[in-house]
């Protein structure tokens, strides 16, 4: 590890994790807008007040916006770029102004998205800018726990978000699989005993068909207590 | 003087990069925090390969006496008891740090990198304005404006002689190495919300040296640390950009929850190097800046190259007379205030308004300076698709290592608004890229 502070090491954790936010829930937002325009089955609205939405409006599509846009949720897609970009912008010296300018235009094309009538279509901009960014890190940031923090951070938070949704479980173990193998390159203290009960509970025979809400709550309590 | 009619057609794009990078300043309106990119104008401002000469010459034999009165102010004192600068100046200053006395930085260097304000009057004649040596910011500016110019048109760059800037983060990593003490370089920034923060980190970043926070350092034992996640790192210099007051809140303000506890007492023991050192308010005060001159004729033995603007201290009773029967065509400045603030144009005032100041340099004649009008030069500027005149400086930056040097550019900043003389970005003013040219 270079030099890379407590602070620093809080930054990417979170960089991560909000970069990986904004796109998992954008990422879910497309795959059930479709289906809600023909109130066909699925329980998106359901899966999407599990992270924090409490929209009262009626219809789908301004449901949608609020979970894109709105700022008093640390959930929208809004609110986690811009949190990914403060983090980003205190570990210039870590990533490199290269790395950062795809943080600051996914910002950009948020803030742009916002008035569009086809949010969904410029938005796409921001997915090819976080996964630009992710390109980037592993080209232009030499210091290899500060890279794998990074990736850390985008695991953590995509196997809390699937398990919160209940989306893409069967992905889950690949995840899991992927943090496994980074954290020990990251450096940092973290909880042997929390990462090998996640392992358990999607490495299960039986998981991800009996991943009931229960032990979705579980895995997601041991998941908060790795770092 | 190099076309710059392509750069021009290419000036949105140039602006779209800057918007890409973040090229961004902070600016606290009704104690909210707002960032936004900083105005920038493509059309350079171009200075001769003889002008250069000229300036850089002057600029490091200004800033080699400025070093060696801050050695003398805070050390022998001979200077002032000689009268060159009156006691009631230097000590008086509000920029004069007691707690400084008897402390030698390493290599004896206490400005290390110094902002010079200039400006360009008729016939290439240049007057000083003001020297910064606290903090002086805005180098990040033209050398990241540069690097975008150059991907934005690279015709123009393959043609115009110009002075390459972009080795301003080596130059500042070899001045930090120069007095580095043994341990890492640190950028030591207040924090995410400082208005200068992109120049901070982007400057940590291009010198190759690690940005901190306060929190991320500590003292133990007298000497400096990083507070590295695995083990902690020694600091052999500190470029900080904060301010002196907030530096050590057991040594200055003690409210100040910015600052580092005992980072003075590990300079002290000559521990690590404060870049740039504490107390140099003491020489960059605008009261100061009249004895500048004097001070390259006593520790340099040589004639000043740059000239002051014309200066008047009413704290001489010659000079009160003048400014008391001169106020309306003056310049007047406070000299505790920086950032264009508390400068105001004689000319500009009722005459009831003008009483007043009158009055209150009568009662405070320490506190004031006043100057004759200098009539910069505009540079040409874009605005609104038109290209118009607009009053513009230059900061020049110096660097002091093993030798004194002057980086081969400067932030060149102007006024948004026709005939307005106040550049500052913190009001409103943009920046242009300054070329220095080979032939």
């Amino acid at each position: 590890m270079g030099s890379l502070s407590l602070e620093k090491v809080d930054h990417l954790l979170w960089l991560g994790r909000y970069m990986e936010r904004c796109y998992t829930t954008q990422r879910f937002i497309l795959a059930t807008y479709d289906k809600a325009l023909d109130s066909t089955d699925g329980n998106w609205r359901g899966q999407l007040e599990e992270l924090g939405f409490d929209s009262k409006a009626d219809d789908p599509i301004s449901f949608f916006r609020a979970c894109l846009f709105g700022m008093d949720n640390h959930s929208s897609i809004a609110y986690s770029m811009n949190a990914a970009y403060d983090n980003a912008v205190r570990l210039r010296d870590v990533l490199g102004t290269e790395s950062i300018s795809y943080i600051q235009m996914a910002v950009d094309s948020i803030e742009e998205a916002k008035d569009s009538d086809a949010p969904l279509i410029d938005l796409q901009l921001v997915q090819d800018d976080i996964m630009a960014f992710k390109g980037c890190v592993d080209d232009y940031v030499s210091d290899d726990a500060a890279r794998n923090l990074i990736k850390c951070g985008m695991s953590l938070e995509r196997i809390d978000l699937y398990a919160r949704l209940s989306y893409q479980l069967g992905d889950l173990r690949h995840e899991v699989h992927r943090l496994v193998t980074r954290v020990n390159r990251t450096g940092a203290p973290y909880s042997q005993k929390q990462l090998k009960a996640v392992t358990d509970i999607v490495y299960d025979p039986d998981f991800p068909q009996d991943a009931t809400y229960e032990k979705r709550g579980k895995l997601l309590k041991h998941l908060a207590r790795i770092f | 003087m190099p076309a710059y009619d392509e750069l021009l057609e290419h000036a949105p794009k140039i602006n779209q990069q800057l918007a890409r990078y973040g090229v961004k300043f902070g600016l606290y309106k009704n104690g909210t925090f707002n960032e936004r990119l900083f105005p920038f104008d493509a059309i350079p401002r171009t200075i001769k390969p003889t002008t250069w000469d000229y300036l850089s010459q002057g600029l490091a034999q200004r800033v080699d006496a400025l070093n060696a009165y801050l050695r003398d102010l805070y050390g022998p004192k001979e200077a002032i008891r000689e009268g060159i600068v009156p006691e009631d100046f230097a000590f008086m200053s509000s920029g004069y740090l007691p707690q400084c006395e008897g402390i030698v930085p390493p290599k004896g260097i206490y400005s290390h990198i110094s902002g010079i304000d200039l400006v360009e009057g008729e016939n290439d004649e240049w007057f000083v304005l003001e020297d910064n040596l606290r903090i002086p910011s805005g180098a990040s500016y033209p050398l990241i404006a540069r690097e975008l110019c150059r991907r934005c048109d690279a015709t123009t760059f393959l043609r115009a002689p110009l002075v390459d800037n972009r080795d301003y983060g080596t130059r500042l990593r070899a001045v930090l190495d120069n007095v580095n003490t043994g341990g890492i370089n640190v950028v030591l920034t207040p924090g995410r919300f400082n208005a200068a923060y992109f120049e901070h980190a982007y400057l940590a970043e291009k010198a190759g040296a690690t940005l901190a926070e306060p929190s991320e350092l500590f003292v133990d034992d007298e000497r400096l640390y990083y507070r590295n996640a695995t083990s902690d790192q020694l600091v052999g210099a500190v470029y900080r950009r904060l301010s002196d007051e907030f530096l050590d809140p057991l040594c200055f303000r003690s409210d100040s929850l910015i600052g580092v506890p005992n980072l003075m007492s590990a300079y002290r023991a000559g521990n690590v190097a404060i870049v740039n050192a504490p107390g140099n308010g003491g020489a960059d005060d605008k009261g100061i800046y009249y004895f500048v001159p004097k001070m390259v004729e006593y520790y340099l033995g040589e004639k000043p190259i740059l000239q002051n603007a014309p200066t008047y201290l009413p704290f001489y009773p010659d000079d009160m007379a003048y400014v008391q029967d001169h106020a309306d065509t003056l310049v007047i400045k406070d000299v505790a205030e920086a950032g264009g603030y508390g400068v105001v144009f004689g000319s500009s005032l009722e005459p009831g308004k003008l009483d007043e100041l009158k009055a209150l340099i009568r009662r405070e004649p320490r506190r004031f300076i006043a100057q004759e009008v200098v009539d910069f030069l505009c540079l040409p500027t874009l605005v609104d698709g038109s290209i118009v005149p607009r009053k513009a400086d230059l900061r020049a930056f110096v660097l002091s290592g093993k030798k004194t040097t002057v980086w081969p550019s400067g932030l060149t900043r102007y006024s948004r608004e026709e005939g307005s003389a106040i550049v500052n970005s913190s009001q409103g003013g943009g920046f242009k890229d300054t070329w220095v040219l080979y032939r």
